[in-house]
């Protein structure tokens, strides 16, 4: 999954929670209240929305505005600053989240009545059907999600997407067959229609997969293929009055909008404006200055690098104005096990990777805190620390007795220590009590502790019980858009790699990443990536990342007990007893050397001072947008 | 006169096939597939075979070539059955990235760039001009050291750092002009002009600095001439003797350079429109460079070469209209 083009969401337990709200500069709940008027403006660096075709729409902030604004899913996410609670999935253009039959192999929904396009016609439950079966048709619908395809209970099949349906446009009837079989419509419109979808495997929980826009109703006679992006017909609050790429997107209210059926839209502004391809810097000095209609504003982008001292400040000007937490994002580095079948090998480039150096250049305190695998945090029960860097305990003794004795004086000041003393001085009274300090390692799953930046002398020590004396040559793959910080990056890399033995060949690949490295033929050694779950269940992590064959399987890990592992925990409808077997699942991807994680990355925001509910929204980490108000 | 034009017309017409070609060839040699770069994510070898048979990328080099310059003229359709897109005259391809047809991405953004050339031209030429005059006219006055000292600066200072200074201080933070949000004339003159006032400021700051120098050294290399003494000999007034003689002399230069100037600057000013967030050509080039959208490049490459030869054209029609000794017989 792509860093910045796919992905969601972060979760909560109470102890999440708490960290978070600790670090939430503006929180509200879910009924927070605010005016109705005004104009709401998003100011971006970026030229373009990247798709708001729901079944293409794949990107965090992109699924938090389309979904705010314009298209109603099945189910979501509950609107709330407490990430915990925002995790909870209740009903949207389905009046529930949801029920489970056949053990979760089959679900129920039952559309809510009275939604409206706006065109003025009803939103019908064959229009969610038609919405989801568009994701088979690979060929137009690309860059969405894929869950539909993966679930539902359809043979496989020759076509590009691995099944037996192609999607909409071209299916014969039979082939259409195919899919009425799995996607059923039930009941009237007057009266209440049910949609209920069959899978091919037990999904626990398909109601988190459901609040993607993958499953938002299209109706079939305004859809135009590849170029619905630009003329999306609306269910949701606010409709598209201009699109222009590069320049602007406005939305205006959608008066066919039926506000009884939709409890968590308040739809406060009279107007959302996006702003497209401003100045990075100039979108951060616009929202400290805080002029005219910057007040009413909001940027999905990060504060830029230059004014984060200042906006973060303890007691700055912005204090009030400026949001933290965590994104959903977990960046690591994907070991290929078909390529590096020695374990040794593996745990050696974990153990020499700089860290720290890459930490520094991605932001220091304000890029993250160090990763310990690729499950988050804010993912609740689903985390546990894996220990895989190990750490020390210190024990500091204090020497009382050798206070009695002579330092060496250096300047005005006495030292007194092992140097000291083996140089032959001796301390006296004058020199306050000599403590030592005890070591105490606690080696983690690498069989060391590995300091933050990595160590050179652990990665050889570990080739080295492994009897490898020449550890040979490694590829690293790594999206090369030409900037200095992906050259130091990946420079650090290569001499940390290469001080342990390895001989590394940088590959950097200016366009067309993913495809490259989730292709067997062009894929390399490692990988840079980054993964971020799609609904609050590691099952949106580590199936995806280690399952073989799964959609972002770069570590390739042939190993049949850990495949079964993760079959188990899919399958498994307990959800308490599953988040256990993620956490087992996580420890053991990374003691089995699948990925080397780096960091858990946090996010800052900063808006208007006439912007009101604005908080870092867990699922998504973006604003939520369908509660900010404007004064 | 008029055989001299369409002489030049059809050497034009060769230089156009010639840049067609030759940008057509640089950009499809670049070691990058546009049929995986409209595939997603989780793209198949199928898929990829499905777009570049889509996209016509499986034919022969000469055939692809071909069929874009045929496009052109005729229009063209891409793909078959529910995927099948028809793209009207001029067609100059469908850009995958966009999901958009080449020439409809180029004519939406293409005013912004003419307006914010056409300001800053006149902007520039007539403060250039201007100052150019009365600097040579007052030559070793204080005036003519500021002017020239100030033009220094203005030589001196990319505009990436003048359109970001003038940006932060005139918008963000003294708010004298509002953020350039574009606005058609047709639709508001009064915020269009606010919009566009910075931009041309910026993009006429760097061109003003050297047309006041070129204008005063010209001025000043004619002004030494036989015929200028003898204009003044002849009791003609000075304003007429700079305006008439001398600035006709030497406007020759000065043409040539603004022609050209003007035609790089329809081609897209690409650090002003990004800097004040305007979407012109330049914008699009750069995005289009970031995510190789090849069709757009070449259109785009293909356009800023048509506007310098046409630019070249006029510009010689225009010497012969200044100055006679260059007319054809």
């Amino acid at each position: 999954m792509k860093k910045s083009a796919l992905t969601r969401l972060g979760v909560g337990t109470a102890s999440v929670a708490l960290l978070l709200t600790a670090v939430v500069g503006n929180t509200t709940s879910s009924t927070a209240a605010g005016t109705r008027g005004g104009t709401l403006y998003v100011l971006t660096q970026g030229d373009d929305i990247l798709h708001l075709d729901p079944q293409r729409n794949y990107t965090g902030e992109d699924m938090a505005f389309a979904s705010a604004f314009l298209t109603r899913t099945l189910t979501q996410y509950t609107y709330n600053a407490n990430p915990a609670k925002a995790s909870t999935v209740i009903g949207d253009g389905a009046t529930t989240a949801g029920t489970k039959m056949n053990g979760g192999k089959d679900w129920k929904f039952p559309i809510r009545k009275g939604m409206k396009w706006e065109d003025g016609s009803t939103v019908l439950c064959s229009e969610f059907k038609y919405g989801i079966s568009r994701t088979f048709a690979t060929d137009v619908i690309f860059d969405g999600p894929t869950y539909a395809i993966s679930y539902l209970d359809i043979p496989a099949g020759d076509y590009d997407s691995g099944s037996a349906y192609p999607g909409p446009y071209t299916a014969t009837p039979a082939e259409q067959a195919l899919f009425n079989a799995a996607v059923q419509c039930t009941g009237k419109p007057a009266t209440g229609e049910f949609l209920t979808i069959h899978l091919n495997q037990v999904v626990a929980d398909f109601s988190g997969a459901t609040t993607l826009p993958e499953f938002a109703a299209v109706k079939p006679s305004a859809d135009t293929g590849t170029t619905y992006d630009h003329h999306l017909l609306s269910n949701g609050p606010y409709k598209i009055d201009s699109y222009v790429s590069g320049d602007h997107l406005r939305l205006v209210r959608n008066t066919n909008w039926a506000s009884a059926t939709d409890a968590t839209r308040p739809a406060y502004p009279d107007v959302v404006e996006y702003d497209f391809n401003i100045t990075p810097q100039v979108v951060t000095e616009r929202l400290m200055a805080d002029n005219g209609a910057d007040s009413t504003a909001v940027s999905p982008d990060g504060i830029y690098p230059t004014y984060l001292g200042d906006v973060m400040a303890a007691g700055s000007a912005y204090s009030t104005r400026k949001i933290v937490g965590f994104d959903p994002y977990v960046s690591y580095t994907a070991i290929n096990t078909s390529h590096i079948t020695s374990l040794a090998k593996r745990k050696a480039i974990m153990a020499s990777w700089p860290r720290a150096t890459l930490r520094t250049l991605s932001g220091g305190d304000y890029a993250g805190s160090f990763a310990d695998g690729v499950i988050k945090p804010s993912m609740g029960a689903d985390y546990k620390p894996t220990n895989i860097w190990g750490y020390n305990t210190f024990k500091t003794t204090h020497h009382a007795a050798v206070a009695a004795v002579v330092a060496k004086k250096v300047g005005s000041v006495y030292k007194c220590g092992t140097v000291v003393r083996s140089a032959g001085y001796v301390c006296t009274a004058a020199v306050p009590a000599y403590d030592t300090v005890v070591t105490t390692p606690h080696p983690g799953a690498l069989g060391y502790v590995v300091p933050d930046n990595g160590s050179c002398a652990v990665a050889q020590q570990i080739l080295a019980d492994g009897n490898i004396t020449d550890p040979g040559s490694l590829t690293y793959d790594y999206s090369d858009k030409g900037s200095m910080i992906t050259a130091q990056a990946s420079a650090a890399i290569k001499a940390a790699l290469e001080c342990a033995g390895f001989t590394v060949t940088l590959h950097g690949i200016a366009s067309g990443y993913y495809s490259k490295v989730l292709n067997p033929a062009t894929q390399g050694d490692l990988s840079n990536a980054g993964w971020g779950p799609d609904w609050a269940n590691a099952s949106t992590v580590i199936p995806p990342l280690f399952q073989l064959g799964n959609s972002f399987d770069l570590s390739r890990y042939d190993n049949q007990a850990f495949q079964d592992k993760i079959t188990a925990a899919m399958a498994n409808t307990n959800r308490g007893t599953q988040a256990k077997q993620w956490q087992q699942l996580n420890a053991d991807a990374m003691a089995a050397g699948l990925a080397v994680p780096k960091l858990f990355t946090t996010i800052q925001r900063l808006q208007g001072s006439d912007v009101k509910n604005a908080y870092i929204w867990g699922p998504y980490g973006s604003y939520p947008y369908a509660q900010l108000a404007v004064n | 006169m008029v055989p001299y034009i369409v002489r030049r017309l059809v050497v034009l017409v060769g230089m156009l096939f010639a840049l067609s070609l030759i940008t057509y060839i640089l950009f499809y040699a670049v070691p990058t597939d546009p049929a995986s770069l409209s595939c997603g994510v989780h793209c198949t070898p199928e898929a990829v075979a499905a777009n570049r048979h889509r996209l016509g990328l499986d034919d022969p080099f000469y055939i692809q070539y071909w069929n874009w310059v045929k496009a052109i003229f005729l229009g063209r359709d891409f793909g078959t059955g529910y995927v099948a897109m028809h793209c009207d005259v001029p067609c100059f391809g469908f850009s995958w990235n966009r999901q958009m047809m080449v020439t409809d991405v180029i004519t939406s953004v293409m005013p912004v760039t003419i307006y914010l050339a056409i300001g800053a031209f006149v902007v520039w030429m007539t403060v250039g001009i201007f100052t150019g005059i009365l600097a040579a006219r007052y030559k070793g006055s204080i005036f003519d050291r500021g002017v020239m000292a100030i033009t220094l600066v203005g030589f001196s200072l990319p505009s990436f750092f003048i359109g970001l200074v003038i940006l932060i201080f005139f918008v963000v933070r003294w708010q004298i002009v509002p953020y350039p949000n574009y606005v058609p004339p047709t639709e508001d003159f009064g915020k269009f002009f606010m919009c566009m006032l910075l931009p041309w400021i910026t993009l006429a700051i760097l061109y003003a600095a050297y047309y006041t120098r070129l204008t005063r050294s010209q001025m000043l290399d004619t002004m030494n001439e036989d015929y200028i003494r003898t204009a003044r000999a002849k009791g003609l007034p000075e304003k007429v003797v700079i305006r008439k003689h001398a600035f006709r002399a030497g406007l020759t230069p000065i043409v040539t350079s603004a022609g050209l100037d003007f035609a790089g600057l329809l081609g897209g000013a690409i650090i002003t429109e990004k800097i004040f967030g305007l979407t012109g050509l330049g914008s699009v080039a750069i995005k289009a460079v970031e995510n190789l959208d090849l069709s757009i490049l070449v259109a785009i490459t293909l356009l800023g070469g048509v506007f310098v030869v046409v630019a070249n054209l006029i510009v010689d029609i225009l010497y012969a209209a200044i100055d006679p000794r260059v007319r054809v017989k």
